[in-house]
Formats: structure tokens, sequence, C-alpha cells
């Protein structure tokens, strides 16, 4: 066996393993969220309704009608939302590190979701809601502003500094959160409730219509990123040799903005601003599988999802009958883990790089 | 490989950046089977110039032909398969191993019959750049020199007709320098084109089968090495005194720059 055999073979094996234990993960997650809240139900029940729901006849399935509305109504749709908002961002970080060449780059930190909160509260204020339609609409084309805008600005040469990218990112974010404060000075007592709640981000209230929007979304936008991976993998070598290597740079740069101000818009518009998801994912998967592109891609997807249920599952048991904002939670845990990122890439380049 | 056509050429190529000509008017050829190596003093255009020749700049004036087309009409992924390119400087944003890297240069041959012989490009062109060893380590934590030896690696492994290297030496130590070289000249006896900026005249005089000299965006010589590297031509262009001696068989000049005792 050759030697670059054996290492792709231990490479493949690390990933086999690792997507093992996320997948578990995940679905434990899944369970104990069925599972807990203010009506307790046992896991056999929760398993009899999903098999019950597939055409599946168990005698686990419930004979409580409350029980059964509960699942299907209540829980089942938020925890599919909670897996489909955070591999949206999961994903949405990993291809905008790509871009940029610069694992820091994370669409809550440049301003992107702010920029898709504005647009998704102004759907909001001026009711162009077109049953949840329109909000995601202007929520992906405040995002493709945003993204636009800190792209235009912050690269140079196909990287991005540090220090470049996360002032433009204060100064988006700045301008982003003046637009949202005239939409909510605007808007009537009931909406800017609505809208202050869901820019601290929550997945409560969570329905099927949302998800049959949020799910496609996902599923079309992960599946061409996953494809783009060997062409970001080339990226990372910088521009110009991506280009000596064969990639269409340009094409590969739009279809990537584009990808990333849906993947956050869509994740947003239902959401709210949950961050650093595409932070603290892609980083870990990075570290524990290689920074190549498809393999990180899809760990990050699974990733994104798992941590998502888990922290939603906090949000909904940490303080008994309140529902805390799921963007305090991440943010509370990702900003430390920012700090030490941050602390890390300044030691190695010793400075600013 | 040899054909009637050179694999490349400038034709009164001119570059204009902000107003400023970096290259003006540079007429030259590179034929399957030949270094040619590119000299000058320090911001004469020989960069420039070899981005004219790899497609990345378009022409202002007169144009770059690669296999009888104008190199900016391929697509990028055909002109990855006939060009391999190595830059000056060489970062990767993400901690790949070596071996990672060194693969890319692969890429452009995925989806071809000749993807059948990526794994012995790869242990190839490991070997010929002396980065073998390091393989399994991570790119970002390497030497300058080291970097530029995966680099080359990297090209070395695309397998293209033509290779434009961009001073493939200037971090290297002697040893290294000279083995570069020698590869560069191997790729050449191959029947593949060479193209590569050097700065040490006598390295470039020692392996190169032409030496191109540009001087302020213009080709001020260009012929096989005792004729473009004189005396007098190198103490006009650099400003500096020199002796030649003429070394080995065939006899290829060595500049000694005059030093005050």
């Amino acid at each position: 066996m050759s030697e670059p055999e054996s290492r792709r073979r231990r490479v493949r094996l690390r990933s086999v393993i690792l997507s093992g234990a996320l997948v578990v993960l995940l679905i434990a997650a899944v369970l104990v969220s069925a599972v807990l809240g203010q009506l307790s139900i046992s896991v056999t029940e929760v398993i009899g309704t999903f098999l019950g729901r597939l055409g599946i006849a168990t005698p686990w399935a419930p004979s409580d009608p409350v029980i059964v509305a509960t699942l299907e109504v209540v829980r089942f749709p938020r925890i599919v939302m909670a897996l489909a908002v955070g591999a949206a961002l999961a994903v949405a970080g990993a291809l905008m590190q790509a871009v940029f060449g610069n694992p820091l780059a994370e669409p809550g930190v440049v301003g992107v979701s702010a920029g898709a909160a504005l647009g998704a509260s102004t759907a909001i204020v001026f009711g162009i809601a077109a049953g949840g339609g329109g909000v995601a609409l202007l929520a992906f084309l405040g995002g493709l502003g945003a993204t636009l805008l800190v792209y235009a600005v912050a690269r140079a040469g196909g990287r991005t500094e540090v220090v470049t990218l996360l002032l433009t990112g204060i100064a988006i974010n700045a301008f982003a959160q003046a637009g949202l404060a005239f939409v909510l000075f605007l808007a009537d007592t009931a909406s800017r409730e609505q809208i202050v709640f869901w820019q601290l981000g929550s997945l409560a209230g969570s329905i099927w219509s949302e998800v049959a929007i949020v799910l496609p979304v996902l599923i079309v936008g992960t599946t061409l990123t996953v494809l783009l991976a060997s062409q970001l993998d080339l990226l990372s070598l910088g521009e110009r040799n991506a280009r000596h290597l064969g990639v269409d740079v340009e094409q590969l740069r739009i279809i990537s903005i584009v990808l990333v101000a849906l993947l956050t818009g869509v994740a947003v518009a239902f959401a709210g601003i949950i961050a650093f998801v595409g932070l603290v994912v892609p980083h870990i998967i990075r570290m524990a599988l290689g920074p190549a592109h498809r393999g990180l891609l899809v760990a990050s997807a699974v990733g994104g999802g798992a941590l998502l249920a888990i922290a939603d599952l906090l949000t909904r048991t940490l303080v008994s009958g309140a529902d805390l904002p799921i963007g305090m939670l991440t943010a509370l845990v990702g900003g430390p883990f920012f700090f030490g990122l941050l602390y890390q890439q300044r030691r190695r380049n010793g400075g600013w790089a | 490989m040899v054909s009637a056509h050179p694999l490349a050429r400038l034709e009164s190529a001119g570059l204009v950046l902000d107003g400023r000509a970096i290259v003006k008017s540079v007429s030259l050829e590179v034929d399957p089977g030949e270094v040619l190596a590119l000299v000058g003093p320090n911001g004469a255009g020989k960069s420039s110039i070899l981005s004219l020749l790899a497609g990345d700049s378009e022409a202002t004036t007169g144009r770059a032909v690669l296999a009888e087309k104008d190199v900016t009409k391929y697509r990028p992924d055909e002109a990855a398969r006939l060009r391999a390119v190595l830059l000056q400087a060489n970062q990767v944003s993400f901690p790949f191993s070596v071996e990672e890297v060194v693969e890319m240069g692969r890429a452009p041959w995925a989806r071809t019959p000749q993807i059948a012989e990526d794994d012995d490009a790869i242990e190839e062109a490991l070997r010929l750049a002396d980065v073998g060893h390091l393989s399994e380590r991570v790119f970002t934590q390497l030497s300058g020199g080291e970097r530029a030896r995966v680099s080359l690696a990297r090209v070395l492994a695309q397998r293209t007709p033509l290779v434009l290297l961009d001073e493939p030496t200037a971090a290297l130590d002697l040893k290294h320098q000279e083995s570069v070289m020698e590869t560069l000249r191997a790729l050449a006896d191959q029947g593949r084109a060479v193209v590569v900026v050097v700065h040490d005249l006598s390295v470039a005089a020692g392996y190169a089968d032409r030496v191109a000299m540009v001087v302020d965006g213009k080709l001020e010589a260009i012929g096989s090495p005792p004729e473009v590297i004189t005396a007098e031509r190198v103490s006009r262009v650099y400003g500096v005194d020199v002796d030649i001696e003429q070394v080995g068989n065939p006899p290829r000049p060595v500049v000694l720059p005059r030093r005050k005792p």
C-alpha cells in the first residue's frame, strides 16, 4: 500500500468515525428534544408517533390526542427547524471562510445576518409577508447586499486580513442596526415586539409551512456547495493559483456569495440572528477532519444541526416555563470561542495579518 | 512533442497598468524542449511578462499566444492543462497537508484519462522537489524555503507542456537551488518548455538554453547565455562593474562583481 493511500485511508476512517458520532449526537438531541417539555412524553411514544406518520403502525403509538398534537404541531416542526437552521448557518460559515480565505469569516460576525435581519424586519413591518415567503425573500436580499459589500470592501488579492474583515463587519453591523432601529421606530407595537424577540433569535413557534421553505433551500444550497468542494480547496491556494489550476474564479465567487446569502437569509428569516454557529462548527470539524472541503461541508451540516438542536433544547429547559432567546445562548458560548480563535491567529501570525 | 511551432509566444505584447507601461512591445517565442531564463533588474517587468504568457493579464497591445491560440481565449481548465505557473509568494489559507497541496496540482486532469497518472505524478513531484519527507506535514507550518519547494512540487505534478516559474530559487539554499534548476533542465529535456525568472545571472547562464534580459519593460537582448550576458551589457544595465568568466564546456558565463579590496 502506498503512502498516500494509507493516509487517505486514515482520513477516511476518521471521517467515518466523526460522522457516526455526529449522527448519534444528532439523533440523541432530537429524541431528548421531543421527550422533554412542559408535557412529558416517553421515548416510545415519540418513536411510535414518528413511525405512525410514516404509515408504520406500532403498539407504541400514543392514544392520547394531546400527545400526538404536541409532537406533530409543536415539537417536531421546531426540531426540524433547529436542524435545518443549524445546518444552513454552519454550511454558510464554512463556505464564507473558503471564499474569504479566512477562518474568522462568519455571517454573524461580518454583518450578513444583520443585513438579512434588516431585510426580514422590513418585510414584517410593511406587511410583505406572503405566507413567510416575502420575509425570506427580503432576508435573502438583505443578506446578499451585506455579503457583496463585505466582499467588495474587505478583500485584497483574494485574501482578507482579519482586521479589515472585522472592521468591515463592525461598519455593516452598525449600519444594519441603524436600519433596524429605524424600522422599529416605524413599526406598530405588535410588530415591534415581534421584531425585538426575533432579533434575539428564537425557534419558538416554528410551523411546518415555514419548515417547507427552509428545508428545500437548505438541501439545494448544501448540495450545490458540496459540488463546489474541490474548487474551494483550490481557492485556498489564492485566487491566481486557483485560476492556474483551472478554476473559473469569478464564477465560483458569484455562486458562493449567492449561496451564502441564500443559506443565511433563509435561516435568519425564520429563526432570527443566531450568531457564531457558522464559526464554531466548521472550526471544530476542521480540527478533527482537516480542511478539505467535501468532508468539512457535509460534517458541518450535520454538526450544525446537532448543535442547534441541543442549544434549542437548552433554551426550552434551562428556565422552566420560559423560552430563552437562542441567539443569546449561542453568543454566550461562541463569543469566548471567537476570542480564543482571534488570540490564536494573532499569536501565529505575529500580528494582525 | 517537438513541433515546428513555438509552444508559446508574445507578439509585440504591451501591458499598461494604472496608466503605467509595464511591458513595452515585447516579442519572444518559447519552444518545446528549451529553458528560457528571464533576467533583469528589479521592477523591469519580468513577472508581468510571465503573467502575459500565463494569461493572467490581457495584453493591452499585441497578444500572447499559447499552442496557436490567444491565451486569454482558453477556458480556465483548458489553459490549466497546457501551462503551470509558480508564483513568487505562495500561501495557503487553511492547514492543508503538503501532500494535499501537491495533489491539488492534479486538479486540471480530473475527468480526463490522465487521472490514471495522478499517483505517479504526485510521487514524482514530491521526489523531484525533495519534499517527500514533508508529505505529512502541514503547509502553513513550513519554512519559507520548504513552502517554495512544495509549491514547486505542486506545479510539477500538473505535468503541463509549458511551465512558467517566477523566481523558484529565491528562498532556497545552494543545494536546493541547484537541484531545482537541474529539475527544470530535465523537464526541458523531456520536451517541455520552461520559462523561468531568475535573479542570479550565473544560475540563469548555467542552466538556460536562452536568456532574455528585460530592462524597463523592453527586451534588451535575447539569445544564448554568452551572447546576452556580457560584461559591457551587465555593467550598463545593472550599474555595477563586473567581470565575466567562462566556465565549463560548453563555456557558460559566470558573473563576478568587481568589489572594493
